[in-house]
């Protein structure tokens, strides 16, 4: 063992650690700076923190006001619905289908695989226009169910991509066991496979959740003319085209990421997982 | 419980690989039957078509008398244990044995009695709120044995279930697992690549080799008559010797030249040899019917060797001879390394731990010529 612990090295991978820390806490710093600055400070002294004055009304302001939505607060309570709605469909939906491709060792599952991995690859947007249009013959435009319909449509591939992969490393013992324990093909999938997908499940519900809860291009093509805004639309709300609240911006992008936030802090153990592909009985 | 039959059983899985060759076994009710075979010799398969786990199409598996090609799995009432035991990682102790009972829909007391009485049987009293992961390798290896008995099943099957344990523990489990098949009565098929474990725990063992049975027997009967080359270098640890060597008359009696040795043929054997006279013969002597001599009377046969090899193993010594004599391969080498024992191009023998022997000297070996075993050349077969 050699005696000297600290070098020169370790003082190197301490100093890029530092930069990479600073160039990603920079904005965070930044943003919280700037909501709590009153419409002149923000101008004038964007990188001052407010320590004396606060403006925690900024919040509130940002909560209340403006967008076709009426504020964050509605916008809130519309991307909830719409991420909520999309994760879980997604779930249902990726999960059986995955658990059908990587079990079944049949010709028509390799295809029907290499299929969804050619969605994953293939960008959505190729398909916009005919898809508004089958939207709008729907009806579906600007509602709750269009935007759930199209994000799990849309994310299907990835999360199927996903759990295929996990399900097919997951040894078939457990399921063996099962019904050699007397469960049926039902009871062996809710009381054995599900439970046993939990990681993956985690990772999903958190990838495609940020992804539709950041979503903004499909959002502004078929959310346009409602009353229906997530997050991200109702941000631009308060960017005009003469002048813009950047206090109003930063504070409503806190409020976008907050509950990110929270969700990844209490399921990273479990995403973690997902991410490793393993299980330990 | 219930007998199982197998009647022409065998499989092919897709690309043409040839798993199981024409099986057909009757085991009792109540018997413990041990697979065993090297890795690829189709024990598992054979398990896993009386579980249902794999479709059957070639011949037919009766379970109390019953075809159960056409059955699922878990409508033909047997338990397994698996090699890695397959214990749900995110359910409980109790919840792990009480598995087959809520799919059985049985009533919540019930249950609780049946899986308290289990645990009490394996001593697992204690970790009934645990976590699989937070066990020991033996003590998961118990919950899925009492995942197994709760259920009261027609049969065990148990896929190597002891391979993952360390030596000691496994001894001991070999033991708790046999105590328990027979205070139960239950018809029990296992399977292992390890000998020590099919001779020690089944009422009748089976030999099989590139998805072939060569032998069913008692464990006794399997060791002592081998039925061909295979299972003579497979059983026994080590496997038995088998030198290639030509039946030559001298006088009256058949004597067999094994490169610049002469080994008596005893007279009784005789007549069965009778066909492979001035041929070639495979002769078989087990490691442990060797002996130094003892000042007595010699016993009739005799082999020497350069001694190549020792290893101590505290009660005994394996010596390594090479004695110049042509070892029967193919069969035999392969059986041999199957069986863990290494270089088989070598004569082997067990000694007392004490017997003082060096390395590089020439040992002399007596043996009885009663031991001999012979085999056809040509086709393994046991001659006698």
């Amino acid at each position: 063992m050699s005696g000297r612990r600290y070098t020169v090295r370790s003082l190197g991978r301490e100093l890029v650690m530092i930069v990479l820390a600073a160039a990603y806490g920079g904005p965070f710093y930044m943003l919280v700076v700037m909501s709590l600055q009153s419409k002149d400070d923000v101008q004038q002294t964007p990188f001052a923190p407010p320590i004396d004055d606060p403006q925690w009304d900024n919040y509130a302001t940002a909560w209340t006001t403006g967008g076709a939505a009426g504020g964050m607060g509605p916008a809130f309570v519309d991307t909830v619905i719409i991420t909520l709605g999309s994760v879980l469909c997604l779930i249902v939906v990726s999960a059986l289908t995955g658990y059908v491709l990587a079990r079944r060792t049949s010709r028509l599952s390799n295809a029907l695989y290499l299929l969804f991995v050619l969605g994953v690859t293939i960008p959505s947007t190729l398909g916009l226009v005919p898809i508004y249009v089958v939207m709008r013959n729907l009806g579906l435009l600007g509602t709750y169910q269009g935007m759930i319909l199209l994000n799990t449509a849309m994310l299907t591939p990835f999360a199927v991509f996903l759990y295929t992969g996990f399900i097919r490393a997951l040894p078939r013992e457990f399921e063996e066991a099962a019904q050699m324990d007397g469960a049926g093909m039902f009871g062996t999938l809710v009381r054995v496979v599900l439970p046993l997908l939990r990681p993956i499940t985690a990772t999903v519900a958190m990838l495609t959740g940020l992804i539709v809860w950041n979503e903004y291009f499909l959002a502004i093509v078929f959310l346009a003319g409602s009353e229906i805004a997530n997050l991200p639309l109702q941000l631009n709300a308060f960017v005009n085209d003469y002048y813009t609240d950047w206090n109003l911006v930063m504070a409503g992008a806190a409020i976008c990421i907050l509950p990110v936030l929270v969700v990844f802090l209490a399921l990273q153990k479990q995403f973690m997982k997902g991410f490793a592909g393993g299980l330990r009985g | 419980m219930a007998e199982i039959q197998l009647i022409g059983v065998g499989k092919e899985y897709p690309g043409k690989v040839r798993a199981l060759r024409d099986l057909n076994i009757d085991i009792a009710e109540g018997e413990f039957l041990v697979f065993v075979g090297p890795s690829g010799c189709g024990k598992t398969t054979a398990l896993r078509l009386i579980a249902g786990l794999e479709r059957c199409e070639e011949g037919e598996i009766r379970i109390g008398g019953q075809v159960v090609n056409d059955v699922e799995p878990r409508r033909r009432n047997l338990a397994m244990v698996f090699q890695n035991y397959a214990l749900y990682p995110h359910m409980k102790v109790y919840d792990n044995i009480a598995f087959p009972l809520r799919s059985a829909r049985l009533k919540r007391d019930e249950i609780d009695r049946r899986v308290r009485t289990a645990a009490a049987m394996l001593e697992l009293d204690g970790v009934l709120h645990r976590k699989p992961r937070q066990l020991s390798g033996g003590q998961r290896q118990r919950v899925a044995m009492g995942r197994a008995i709760v259920r009261r099943p027609d049969a065990f099957l148990m896929d190597e279930p002891l391979s993952n344990l360390d030596a000691k523990l496994r001894m001991q489990m070999r033991a708790d697992v046999v105590r328990l098949q027979r205070e139960l009565g239950v018809t029990t098929i296992y399977v292992t690549h390890d000998q020590v474990e099919a001779m020690t725990m089944g009422t009748r063992i089976a030999v099989m080799r590139d998805g072939v049975l060569q032998q069913i027997g008692r464990p006794e009967e399997v060791y002592a008559k081998p039925a061909n080359m295979h299972v003579a270098g497979f059983v026994g640890s080590p496997g038995m010797n088998l030198m290639r060597g030509r039946l030559l008359r001298e006088g009256d009696a058949l004597v067999c030249r094994l490169g610049a040795q002469t080994v008596p043929v005893p007279a009784d054997r005789a007549p069965a040899l009778g066909p492979h006279e001035n041929g070639e013969i495979v002769v078989g002597i087990r490691p442990e019917a060797l002996v130094q001599p003892n000042g007595g009377p010699p016993p009739g046969g005799e082999l020497r060797g350069e001694v190549t090899g020792v290893e101590m193993l505290g009660h005994e010594r394996l010596l390594m001879l090479d004695a110049d004599v042509p070892v029967a391969v193919d069969a035999a080498v392969e059986a041999a390394e199957a069986n863990g024992n290494g270089a088989a191009g070598r004569l082997r023998a067990r000694l007392p731990g004490l017997s003082g022997v060096s390395m590089g000297s020439t040992a002399r070996l007596w043996f009885d010529p009663a031991a001999l075993h012979f085999f056809d050349p040509a086709t393994g077969r046991s001659v006698t």
